[in-house]
């Protein structure tokens, strides 16, 4: 049986979680390695593709939290046919909900807004952030990912819950959200076509049942979400997701491999 | 608000870093990095209308926003790219089409008119005499066909040189015109220290720069004596005083360097810190402060944002040496 490794961050809680309860009907054999946002900064993937080689200015809990989250705190990439990475973020939502509240943009849904912001502009805003996201993915390794190592799939975090939408938006997005969609789906390919610059062999989109007209995640998705340590989220997160998104993205995850690796 | 020549760009930035309430009426969010914003004429002044060279082109920016002009050739092409003639600098790579280009013109006329009445101070930054004019409308352009893009037609457009008089009627209407709009409205004016670096005027470039200069440090002169509610900010007189020596200059004697944008900005913000009583800053120069500030100018303040390159059109400059 083919083994792989999802690793990641908080986001791969919820993947977890779905594995344990469906973990029989996926037709692979999965590790997990979890290092949370924090603390991944600190982690390096030295040229051994070991992965958690903690730098000097590391707090010194960390050892201790990778370990509680792992049973180790070193996980060797080698030892797998495929790596999933897990909760990388595309571009900042928040950002682009900032934008669409108050600018139309060349080619999207116009909706007579007072600011306009054109194709170029917005792709010259876009392109740092996504190429800086886009090396993350790959653990900012200078040449990016190469055969020498296991396959590399990207499974970036979801998209928040439409409840953001709520909570930010004021202006235009209130009244049509649509290019908020719009926007989102060009960001993610965008993203998608530049880590596949990176060598990365496939990047797994948003489970299309999740996502709503906004272009966000459905609310109902985001109720019940739990910590990386398995502590259930307050209400107030919007950003991770339970079990029942977990499970859309392990079908998902199951599917991109089985076509990698046959 | 502010406007004017590239130099002009230094005071909005100094004013915002001191918390100076500076109107923008085209924001982009924070989190959007200033190179980015730059490059397309975000942040640079009170709405996104780029560099306005002459006080010609400030009137018909307010004939523009009034609806009482439409300039003639308003889209410059080059390939398959489309340009404001108007604002060169805004959108380095054109867009899809002329109708693009006249809705964003629009749009962003929308958003100067706010600036425009909402304002009660207009800080203009005198930059040059030298312009492009369509002969049949007299529309003056910022840079001439040919350099960032062109029109079918380019020998319509001919180069103009202004004069004392044209220049100082120019800014006497938009000031009268400013304050039937807004009737709190004052005025701080000053002159770009940058030289130029070339001419269309035939006559050699320290010639073209020294008449320049002239015309509108006198007007700016004029304006101050002849107006209670227009101020004079002398930051020619600082970067260009013989006494420094030329030390405000970078290398290529026309960038002004860092030490002199903070000699010039220090000077400034100590004479309008506070209540910006209107002759104060006079008052300053007449007490030495100029000198003061050239000294503290040299000192190692740091201000990160402050060294920020401002945006000048070097097609500007391609266009003068036609």
């Amino acid at each position: 049986m083919k083994r792989i490794l999802i690793m990641g961050n908080s986001h791969t809680a919820c993947i977890r979680k779905a594995w344990n309860n469906m973990g029989g009907e996926v037709p692979f054999e999965i590790d997990f390695f979890v290092a949370i946002v924090p603390h991944a900064r600190h982690l390096r993937l030295n040229r051994n593709l070991e992965y958690g080689d903690i730098d000097n200015s590391a707090p010194r809990r960390i050892t201790k939290i990778l370990k509680q989250l792992n049973g180790c705190t070193v996980i060797d990439l080698k030892k797998y046919d495929a790596i999933i990475r897990v909760g990388n973020r595309t571009f900042p939502t928040d950002l682009v909900i900032e934008l669409l509240d108050r600018f139309d943009v060349d080619g999207l849904s116009l909706r007579e807004s007072a600011h306009r912001l054109s194709r170029n502009c917005f792709a010259g805003m876009a392109e740092p952030i996504l190429h800086k996201h886009a090396k993350r993915a790959v653990f900012n390794r200078k040449k990016g990912w190469d055969d020498s190592a296991p396959p590399l799939i990207v499974a970036p975090a979801p998209r928040p819950s439409e409840k953001m939408l709520e909570e930010m938006a004021n202006g235009l997005l209130r009244k049509n959200p649509h290019p908020l969609s719009e926007a989102l789906d060009m960001l993610d390919e965008k993203f998608s076509h530049e880590v596949r610059k990176w060598g990365v062999r496939a990047v797994i989109p948003q489970p299309p049942k999740a996502i709503s007209s906004s272009g966000l995640t459905h609310n109902t998705y985001s109720q019940g979400s739990y910590t990386a340590r398995g502590e259930l989220h307050n209400d107030s997160d919007l950003t991770h997701m339970n079990v029942a998104w977990g499970e859309l993205r392990l079908k998902q995850i199951s599917d991109a491999v089985a076509e990698l690796l046959t | 608000m502010t406007a004017g020549s590239c130099f002009a760009q230094h005071v909005g930035r100094a004013l915002k870093q001191h918390d100076f309430n500076v109107i923008d009426t085209e924001p982009l969010p924070a989190d959007i990095p200033d190179a980015v914003a730059l490059k397309f004429g975000y942040r640079m002044y009170s709405a996104r209308y780029g560099n306005i060279y002459t006080a010609r082109q400030l009137v018909q920016l307010l004939d523009e926003v009034e609806g009482t002009f439409r300039p003639a050739h308003p889209v410059w092409h080059r390939g398959n790219r489309h340009f404001d003639a108007m604002r060169p600098n805004v959108e380095p790579d054109g867009l899809d089409n002329a109708e693009l280009v006249l809705e964003h013109r629009r749009l962003h006329l929308e958003n100067t008119a706010r600036a425009f009445d909402s304002a009660n101070l207009f800080i203009f930054t005198f930059g040059l005499t030298e312009a492009w004019v369509h002969t049949g409308t007299q529309t003056v352009y910022p840079t001439a066909p040919g350099t960032f893009a062109t029109i079918e037609t380019p020998e319509e457009i001919t180069f103009h040189n202004f004069s004392y008089s044209e220049t100082l009627a120019d800014f006497e209407e938009f000031r009268t015109r400013m304050k039937t709009r807004n009737q709190d409205m004052r005025f701080l004016v000053t002159t770009s220290p940058v030289p130029l670096t070339a001419t269309a005027s035939g006559e050699h470039v320290e010639v073209a720069t020294c008449y320049s200069k002239s015309v509108l440090r006198a007007v700016c002169g004029a304006l101050y004596q002849k107006y209670d509610d227009v101020d004079y900010f002398p930051s020619y007189e600082v970067i260009t005083s013989l006494n420094n020596r030329g030390v405000y200059f970078e290398n290529n004697k026309r960038s002004v360097s860092k030490a002199g944008v903070r000699a010039a900005m220090d000077l400034f913000l100590t004479a309008h810190l506070g209540e910006m009583p209107g002759s104060t800053l006079q008052k300053k120069v007449n007490e030495g402060a100029v000198r003061k500030s050239a000294k503290q100018g040299k000192s190692a303040r740091s201000k990160a944002a402050e060294d920020a390159d401002v945006i000048c059109e070097d097609i500007l400059l391609e266009a003068f040496s036609r």
